[in-house]
């Protein structure tokens, strides 16, 4: 999980936009609870924004250097597809770098 | 009641006012006669408009309302104004405890009237401001609710009185029985004009509502505050005519003390005059109720 | 009027008098207008009995009003003119009558404040009563008939409206209540045409209450409402009645102005026009106001309120209904600001010459300039800052306009240099302003709100009042209307309640709904991380923050701060102003120009020639909240929006218009072209911006936040605001709030 620590190089700020109560937030909103504080401990200069909004559709939502910006549709993904879907995002991330 | 001492002739805005009316209802009267030929209707007219001219007049010869109190704002005077310390004095001050201690502690503002009265018999019969302010402090009200009570009774005075206030009431039965004289004598001996105050700083006529003395009216009040809290009365002279208020001024100037109640020798108290009429001997039970009758 | 005219009218009666048998009618003055009203009594005796009440068609209750039951067992049943309702236990008769749609006159009677039956406007008929009731002060009973509209209620009534215009001056063609007086609709509606007053009315002394109210007190029904409003909500007790019958009147008795943030609701309670706005005296007719609904920009909580505006030119400000927020009230920053929208505007786009003075440009000039030099500096030499009052819409522009230069240093004002938005719990007030009231007991860290926020505060003052909830605050000395301990003046007596040492832990402890409300001034501060984590330490120990409620709050002090730290203004490295070539300023007006380096190229846009003008090489007008649509969020995360009420001035756009046509002329065109579309794009930062008129609360709490492990330093809390009348820079160009601010701050 080496790729948690490198979040603030390759991202800007991530954006975690969710539901507060709809099922379909529900993976996102337990992968949130399991997971921030790991990855603000890692990063601890980055924004992870989480803005709850009702019945909004889960994103995740990375912004790179120079305002280009990347989202996954979160509905529907467990916690582990959550995680591989932000480890996308850096890849991506790290693409767009070189 | 309102005295007929405010007549127009004080108010000469009034006076003008009603002339100008009075030149407008003629200026319509004899539009109106120029405009009407059937001489019938003219004088009809005439006598209407002249009727109503006399109403119009009657309105204003009433007098206008006066009030019994003071004004209901304070203007700032050397020997008024919030700046001046005002304190309950060492004796009142226990005065003080033991009546905030006949109300519940978390009900201490039920205590403003007799406190704003000890207040009022402390500083010579007159509550300045800063009085005012002082027992809003003790009662931990702010001072607003303090005006409030104080300008709602006539008798807390915030201006300056004599050391004798005199007080004429001047309710009906007292004003039937014929106050008004009374107050006018009180005034003319005394040289002062109401609620002002004698030079010698001993006398200040007032004028109140009943005190519930009707069968002895007229009557009148005097608050003595010659001796500060500690000897301070509130009593009614009651009976009393214009001969005898002078005597009774003059009595209280020599310093003398004059028992309260009726001043006709020939009452006691509130009895009829020269002795009972009625229910001269022991009444008879009711028949039921004499048991011994069965 | 002609003589012949004149004549004609006086011979109208006369003529009747001629058919007459008793000429003396022509003096005889009757009150009663209708015949049934002459003998109401026998009238309704022979309206008895009762129609069926089976086809009654449905009432709508009076202004929307709600019926609550807390228990449903104590719901009681009343006739309102033969219409069944439903109430709970303990309503009045004449909340029972608003419920079945009857709307009842009333002078006195005001539902926020409490009953004082006196104007006796309100009186109704119930059957088996001897004499009509008032009907605010009578408790609904069971079973209840209560007729509005017999005419025993009807001469009751009319000589209750006799009554209150015997003394009331006919001066409506001076007034400025003229046209939403209460007194004037209700005697049009309830009144007789005559009245048989014939004496002289009585005069009152006008007193002077301070620059924002004008007193007329001759116009005074003495219905007290201003007294209660002042005593209750206010927290200033200055207003009093004094003097007794027809002597009496409204007052101060000393010579006193009104010192409370809220006077100006006086204005509005009043139901005649003895208190009126004194800057809109002789101003406008309300028949000739525009109004639009809008939301405050002056402090963090988003007041509803209507722009009342004349052509070009806002009138006046008064309060909306919005119970969650501003009940009815208004602050008088809120409401007397609107003087300050008309000066010192910034009107054309301007760049300051070699000679330092400003020289007027086109927009194309402007713009192509600014966007040169922002191409010759690095990327990480850019710095933006939003400022007080910058709508969403505008921010959401600034920042992608910035980060697609390839900076990432923008911020808004008033967040501090080290702002923390991952969770909205961290900088949002969770309870919401109108759940303060189940509070029983509050700590205001570093936080005077009656100052920064004078709407939480009355909500405070409420829950106060109700609850008798006890308040502790922490902070520099300061006058809050309410009973208050003073535990501490800084950070020393947070650690002591974090260690459970002070008596005053307990007290939070044991409460049922304790709140915490740090104030955002705390933002500011070197150690706030520790300070906001010493405050959950508080939070966790005393169960502050549970599943069912979260007690722990921040009062933000400006209205653009939440909508900025829900978009994510954060700047990368705190202190880029001090090495910044290009600074970005968007109306930000109280960044510390000291720290902006000499050679720096400093943009300003803004509406008004405020603080930062002077430091700026080119100045873009743009538009105030009264002038554009912007979404706000306010200080319970709660997103409204403005409504243009007035044009702009002179050459002015609206913000993120200028910044659109800046990235244009810059060569990186921000892909958005109307406030739909750039909406859409808030829609993918922050959706909750977008959910207009709704409060979003926050779940994630504070709990999932690493512990900070700054140290923290004991320096006392400092006050906030300084000057609760000129906090921005519309506030700073009213000349009304510097009269206030002269006049009626504490020395």
């Amino acid at each position: 999980m080496a790729w948690r620590g490198c979040l603030s190089h390759n991202f800007k700020e991530l954006r975690i936009l969710l539901c507060q109560s709809s099922p379909a937030s529900l993976t996102t909103r337990t992968f949130v609870e399991k997971n921030y504080k790991d990855l603000n401990t890692l990063n601890p200069k980055l924004p992870i924004l989480i803005r709850e909004c009702s019945g909004v559709e889960p994103q995740l939502w990375a912004r790179y250097d120079m305002g280009v910006e990347r989202d996954v549709r979160l509905e529907g993904l467990t916690e582990e597809q959550i995680c591989k879907a932000l480890e996308d995002l850096v890849k991506i991330g790290e693409s767009l770098k070189a | 009641m309102i005295s007929n001492g405010l007549n127009s002739a004080t108010y000469p805005e009034i006076v003008s006012a009603s002339a100008s009316q009075i030149s407008l209802s003629t200026e319509l009267r004899s539009l109106l006669l120029a405009e009407l030929n059937s001489s019938w209707s003219s004088t009809m007219l005439a006598r209407l408009a002249a009727q109503r001219l006399a109403e119009i007049r009657q309105v204003f010869r009433q007098p206008i309302r006066s009030f019994s109190t003071a004004l209901n704002y304070h203007i700032d005077s050397p020997d008024n104004n919030p700046d001046l310390l005002w304190e309950f004095s060492d004796a009142n001050k226990e005065k003080v405890k033991e009546i905030i201690s006949q109300y519940p502690s978390n009900y201490k503002q039920s205590a403003v009237i007799p406190l704003l009265d000890l207040a009022q018999q402390q500083h010579g019969g007159w509550l300045p401001v800063s009085a005012m302010n002082a027992v809003a402090k003790v009662i931990e009200v702010a001072p607003i609710r303090v005006y409030e009570v104080a300008t709602f009774y006539s008798m807390f005075n915030r201006t300056k009185v004599g050391k004798y206030h005199l007080l004429v009431c001047g309710t009906t039965p007292c004003m039937i029985r014929g106050s008004r004289e009374i107050k006018d004598t009180l005034l003319k001996h005394l040289g002062v004009k109401r609620n002002e105050v004698t030079k010698d700083g001993l006398f200040s006529v007032g004028e109140m509502e009943c005190m519930g003395c009707c069968v002895n009216a007229p009557m009148i009040t005097v608050a003595d505050y010659s001796n500060g809290s500690e000897g301070y009365t509130y009593n009614y002279y009651e009976d009393v005519t214009p001969q005898r208020v002078v005597e009774i001024v003059e009595i209280l100037k020599r310093g003398e003390k004059l028992p309260p109640g009726t001043q006709n020798p020939r009452r006691i108290r509130s009895g009829p005059e020269g002795g009972n009429t009625t229910l001269l001997g022991e009444p008879k039970p009711p028949p039921c109720r004499d048991l011994d009758a069965c | 009027m002609g003589l012949g005219l004149l004549a004609s009218k006086a011979m109208r009666p006369a003529s009747r008098i001629f058919n007459s048998q008793n000429p003396r009618n022509f003096l005889f003055r009757t009150i009663v207008s209708k015949p049934e009203l002459q003998k109401p009594e026998t009238s309704a005796a022979q309206a008895q009995p009762d129609p069926p009440p089976v086809d009654l068609p449905p009432r709508t209750p009076v202004a929307g009003a709600r019926v609550h039951f807390p228990n449903p067992d104590d719901a009681i049943e009343v006739f309102v003119d033969g219409y069944p309702v439903k109430i709970p236990k303990g309503m009045t008769v004449l909340q029972a009558c608003e419920v079945a749609g009857v709307d009842i006159p009333r002078f006195c009677y005001h539902s926020r404040l409490s009953i004082a039956g006196n104007c006796r406007m309100c009186l109704v008929e119930v059957e088996k009563s001897p004499k009509p009731v008032a009907s605010c002060a009578m408790p609904a009973l069971p079973g209840m008939k209560i007729k509005t509209d017999t005419p025993v209620a009807k001469k009751a009534r009319e000589g209750v409206m006799e009554f209150l215009l015997m003394n009331h001056p006919l001066d409506c063609p001076i007034c400025d209540q003229g046209g939403e007086c209460d007194l004037q609709d209700q005697s049009m509606a309830f009144g007789s045409d005559r009245g048989r007053f014939t004496e002289m009315k009585r005069s009152v002394v006008d007193k002077n209450l301070g620059p924002l109210v004008k007193t007329v007190m001759t116009r005074c029904i003495q219905c007290t409402r201003c007294v209660r409003f002042a005593t209750e909500v206010a927290g200033v007790q200055d207003l009093g009645m004094l003097g007794r019958g027809s002597g009496e009147e409204i007052g101060t008795y000393v010579e006193k102005l009104m010192t409370s943030e809220l006077s100006g609701n006086v204005i509005d309670i009043c139901p005649v026009g003895a208190l009126t706005s004194k800057p809109f005296a002789f101003k406008a007719r309300n028949w000739e106001l525009k109004g639009t609904e809008s939301i405050d920009v002056t402090d963090a909580v988003g007041s509803n309120i209507r722009i009342d505006s004349r052509g070009p030119e806002v009138m006046r400000i008064v309060p909306r209904l919005n119970e969650d927020i501003n009940e009815e009230w208004i602050s008088d920053k809120t409401r007397f600001c609107y003087d300050g929208l008309k000066r010192q505007r910034l009107n054309d786009p301007m760049i300051r010459g070699a000679d330092g003075r400003f020289k007027v440009v086109s927009w194309r000039d402007a713009l192509a300039v600014v966007a040169e030099v922002a191409h010759q500096v690095k990327p990480e030499e850019i710095v933006g800052v939003a400022g007080k009052l910058s709508d969403a819409e505008s921010m959401m522009a600034l920042k992608d306009f910035l980060n697609r230069m390839g900076s990432n240093n923008i911020w808004c004002e008033g967040t501090g240099m080290n702002p923390n938005a991952d969770l909205r719990s961290g900088y949002l007030m969770n309870t919401s302003i109108a759940g303060l009231e189940k509070a029983d007991v509050f700590l205001l860290v570093g936080t005077q709100p009656r100052v920064e926020a004078a709407m939480v505060n009355a909500r405070i003052r409420k829950t106060v009042r109700a609850n008798q909830a006890k308040v502790g605050y922490i902070g520099p000395e300061t006058d809050l209307n309410y009973d208050h301990q003073h535990l501490g003046t800084g950070p020393q007596t947070l650690l002591e309640i974090a260690e459970r040492r002070h008596p005053f832990y307990s007290t939070l402890a044991n409460a049922k709904h304790p709140v915490i409300i740090v104030g955002a001034g705390l933002f500011e501060r070197e150690d706030k991380d520790t300070i906001f984590s010493t405050v959950e330490t508080i939070a966790e120990n005393a169960k502050v923050v549970r599943p069912d409620w979260n007690g722990l709050n921040v009062l933000l002090l400006n209205a653009a701060q939440a909508a900025a730290l829900d978009l994510g203004l954060v700047p990368e490295s705190g202190n880029s102003i001090e090495s910044a070539k290009f600074v970005y300023l968007m109306g930000a007006d109280d960044v510390n120009l000291d720290k902006i380096p000499g050679d720096a190229f400093v943009v300003y846009q803004g509406h008004h020639g405020d603080r930062s003008v002077y430091r700026a090489n080119v100045i873009f007008p743009a538009a105030a909240f009264s002038e554009k649509e912007g979404i706000y969020e306010n200080t319970e995360g709660y997103a409204q929006q403005t409504f243009p009420a007035v044009p702009t001035v002179g050459d002015a756009r609206d913000d993120w218009k200028i910044i659109r046509a800046l990235s244009e002329v810059a060569g990186i065109k921000l892909p958005y072209d109307s406030l739909g579309a750039i909406r859409a794009r808030i829609r993918t930062v922050a959706p909750n911006l977008v959910h207009l008129d709704e409060r979003e609360p926050a779940t994630f709490t504070a709990s999932l936040k690493p512990a900070s492990s700054q140290k923290i330093t004991l320096t006392p809390f400092e006050n906030v605001v300084e000057n609760f009348y000129m906090t921005d820079s519309i506030t700073r160009a009213s000349k009304i709030m510097a009269q206030c601010s002269a006049l009626l701050t504490k020395k």
